[in-house]
């Protein structure tokens, strides 16, 4: 029910609301792209151009620009084709939006989209041998697999390069389900030998495929009505306030934790995962939570949980609903990650950036992080095993008391065999 | 003129009352910890014969007159180190954490080497009644019982005489043995099994495989097999008897002249505005064991001195696993809540981790268990003194988890 409200409230926002294309960073603290190379390329845009002028080609770039059509590509050409304007020798773009970051005029979220886009039109195409070109997979609808690469331009012309893209990728899956990069490479190749597409057009979408852009969901436009939404439905409660937690490498992926939330959910999906945390802080910090046993003869009992009891309640609950939550027909199977709610919940000021670090470190106590000797357990113990069966009694028994001494001190953990009485 | 005499002699009179300071050895610590016996100088005396002072009166066993300077060399060491140290104790709850409590203390009186039990009625139990040597203890004021002719006395701390004691006669309650006989039983299993795991192991060899070499049943394999076990069981039954016949066979405590004894028994007495000096349990003991330990500026307390201490001390660094026997009389005096409250201090901040556990005391009283109301108490005191609440109380609540609580 509560979801359904909050489905509600996000949907029933003005759709026509101010469009606001600016990517001001209002969240994150020092970029997750911050590193050596990142300060080097600064410093090289610094010495073309006066960072007034790097600003004001990024600003100038969204001028006249409905958000409905901004477009990673559009902004990076249209800065670009400034800068050069101004200086003809400028060939450092990267070093423009690590500029821009540093100066909080995008955040890391727009600086990745902008990024990639650039990295895709920078791509070098080398046209391979036919031998090496992949196959156009099934010969059925072969024609209209090649209709869709020529009508390529027309996408275009109505949508960002990323959108047309994937939604040409997208009709391609539709007609054949087994379609994949390798056969739109092979129906690229035998459009170009067709004579259908131009050279351009053909290294056009190559860049495309060779970036894997199918696989990134999150375009310019889409992060700006993401955000735009759920600045409208939760207002910062400090525009001041950074968070470097939040701009830290996720697990697995090349990505910050935030820049993972905008990639991976919508902005419903993530106002349901920072009410879960909202409800875990308003539970973590309560001094009295009771089980209420209504007994049969309309008696009541009420049992005051003792702190740790109060502490490990508010996990498990939240343990509990974060099942049910891949369960949510809003989330489709998604299996959203601890660090995702926490992203969620700061995102929309749920919580302050202040207590993201506490908050994320209670991962540990469900999923305490792992020493090497910890991971190292199982071969300890198998290879032990052996030797105790391998070496002749009386000296068996070596192996055994080694293993049995690591185990009670490198890696002694509570066994769970010591009741200390508690509830939860 | 006289006028002027009048004055003379108001000036003298008051002289004469005024604290005076006193040269003499007492034992105290080096930087490292060290125990050293070296001159000092006591301060706010009010006799210039004896350890009578303006807050402290150090009396033998149950004297009413303080200890001479002049008395023997033994007994003036102890009354000098606990004057001393009782005086430093003072000044660091008046000084540090500021308690009014403390400066308002009436003098008290401090006996050593005094071997009575405490009688809530009569303030010493009679002289044949259980005798009492190797500990320490603060006792509560009483209002005396006239009718026996006993008076009103005000709190006291008193410190037992040492005497030694033979292993055979302590009951010891050490975790750390209990952890290894565990740790040695599981390892019995394990071996066990595993030898009986080779050998029939073998014997379905021999089943399956009439052309094998292996011969489970023969006298050499039998030997091998069960005489590992044996050797094994030999080995863990004759741990106990080995370690007591090389472990130490005396033990004895010297409270008067171990400094973090008399922080804590000081601690006590500083702390019962809140925590009632009535019976002694987990919870209080760790609190007296904290604020010595601040004294003291250590995590150590009663390491050390093996002259006058061969038990084992407090060590608030020491790794354990909370245990519910932890909340009974017998283990009041184990140094995990002493641990806990230090870490608890330490995720508060140098800077207020003092104040916080010495408000502590006003969120919980003399009775209360670990698990419940000190867990209270701590999230309480968090609530009004810690800088960032939430955070804190969560590092809190994540430190007593991990430490099984």
């Amino acid at each position: 029910m509560h979801y359904l409200i909050l489905l509600f409230g996000l949907l029933s926002m003005p759709i026509f609301a101010q469009e606001n294309t600016a990517f001001i960073n209002d969240r994150e603290g020092s970029s997750f792209y911050s590193g050596m190379f990142y300060r080097r390329d600064i410093q090289d845009v610094r010495k073309d151009f006066d960072g007034e002028e790097m600003i004001a080609a990024h600003r100038d770039a969204y001028k006249n620009v409905p958000a409905n059509k901004v477009c990673a590509y559009d902004v990076n050409t249209a800065v670009r084709t400034k800068l050069r304007s101004l200086n003809k020798r400028f060939n450092n773009y990267e070093g423009v939006i690590d500029f821009l970051r540093d100066q909080n005029e995008i955040d890391d979220v727009a600086a990745s989209i902008l990024l990639r886009a650039n990295k895709v039109v920078m791509t070098e195409i080398n046209v391979k041998a036919d031998n090496e070109v992949g196959g156009v997979g099934a010969a059925k609808d072969l024609d209209k697999k090649l209709a869709l690469i020529t009508d390529f331009d027309k996408r275009l012309k109505e949508t960002c390069f990323d959108d047309a893209y994937q939604r040409l990728y997208g009709d391609l899956i539709k007609l054949d389900k087994t379609s994949s990069s390798g056969n739109l490479e092979g129906l690229l190749y035998l459009a170009k030998k067709k004579n259908l597409i131009t050279e351009a057009q053909f290294v056009r979408i190559e860049q495309g495929r060779q970036n894997q852009l199918e696989r990134s969901g999150l375009s310019l436009k889409s992060y700006a009505q993401k955000r735009r939404m759920l600045r409208l439905q939760f207002p910062l409660r400090d525009n001041t306030e950074r968070s470097q937690f939040i701009a830290k490498k996720a697990d697995k992926v090349n990505q910050s934790y935030r820049q993972r939330l905008y990639e991976n959910y919508n902005e419903v999906q993530i106002a349901l995962m920072a009410n879960m945390i909202k409800n875990l802080r308003r539970r973590l910090d309560s001094n009295d939570i009771q089980i209420v046993v209504h007994n049969r003869d309309q008696s009541t009992e009420s049992i005051p949980l003792e702190p740790m009891d109060r502490f490990r309640f508010a996990i498990k609950k939240l343990r509990s609903e974060m099942r049910l939550l891949t369960l949510n027909t809003q989330f489709q199977g998604q299996q959203p990650q601890y660090m995702d709610l926490i992203a969620a919940s700061y995102e929309v000021s749920f919580i302050a950036g202040s207590e993201l670090e506490q908050l994320g470190g209670l991962e540990d106590i469900w999923n305490p992080k792992k020493s090497f000797l910890e991971k190292a357990d199982v071969w300890l113990k198998t290879f032990s095993s052996v030797a105790a069966v391998v070496i002749p009694a009386p000296y068996g028994f070596i192996p055994t008391l080694v293993l049995v001494v690591i185990e009670a001190t490198i890696l002694k953990k509570p066994d769970g065999t010591q009741d200390n009485g508690g509830l939860f | 003129m006289k006028t002027s005499l009048i004055l003379f002699s108001g000036v003298f009179l008051s002289g004469l009352a005024m604290a005076s300071d006193f040269s003499t050895q007492a034992l105290t610590r080096n930087e490292n910890m060290d125990p050293k016996i070296e001159t000092v100088t006591l301060t706010d005396l009010v006799s210039t014969t004896s350890f009578d002072g303006e807050y402290f009166k150090i009396v033998k066993g149950k004297d009413t007159d303080a200890v001479k300077f002049d008395a023997d060399e033994k007994l003036r060491l102890r009354a000098a180190t606990t004057y001393l140290h009782l005086t430093r104790a003072r000044e660091y709850f008046i000084h540090h954490v500021k308690s009014a409590y403390v400066a308002g203390l009436p003098k008290m009186t401090i006996r050593i080497e005094h071997s009575n039990a405490f009688s809530e009625l009569g303030h010493f139990a009679n002289d044949a009644l259980d005798p009492q040597f190797n500990n320490a203890l603060s006792v509560p004021a009483g209002t005396g019982y006239a009718p026996r002719n006993v008076k009103p006395w005000g709190m006291e701390i008193w410190f037992r005489p040492l005497k030694r004691v033979n292993i055979k006669d302590i009951q010891v309650r050490d975790v750390g043995m209990q952890e290894f006989n565990a740790l040695m039983g599981n390892f019995r299993n394990q071996v066990h099994m595993q030898s009986l795991s080779k050998f029939l192991t073998n014997v379905i060899l021999t089943v399956t495989d009439p052309s094998s070499d292996v011969q489970p049943f023969s006298q050499e394999n039998l030997i091998r097999t069960v005489g590992a076990s044996l050797m094994l069981e030999l080995g863990i039954r004759s741990v106990e008897p080995l370690s007591k016949a090389v472990a130490r066979k005396w033990y004895w405590l010297d409270t008067a002249m171990v400094p973090e004894i008399i922080y804590h028994e000081y601690s006590h007495i500083a702390l019962s505005d809140r925590l009632v000096l009535s019976h002694s349990t987990a919870v209080i003991e760790g609190m007296a064991d904290f604020f010595a330990g601040q004294i003291g500026n250590t995590p150590k307390l009663a390491k050390k001195i093996k002259e006058y201490n061969t038990f084992n001390g407090k060590n608030a660094k020491r790794k354990q696993q909370y245990q519910v026997e932890f909340e009974t009389t017998d283990y009041a005096n184990t140094d995990f809540v002493f641990g806990l409250l230090y870490q608890m201090s330490n995720i508060v901040g140098e800077e207020r981790g003092e104040a916080f556990i010495y408000d502590l005391r006003n969120n919980i009283t003399t009775n209360s268990s670990i698990r419940n109301e000190l867990i209270e108490g701590l999230l309480k005191s968090c609530d009004d003194l810690c800088v960032t609440p939430f955070n804190d109380r969560l590092s809190i609540l994540k430190t007593l988890n991990h430490k099984g609580l």
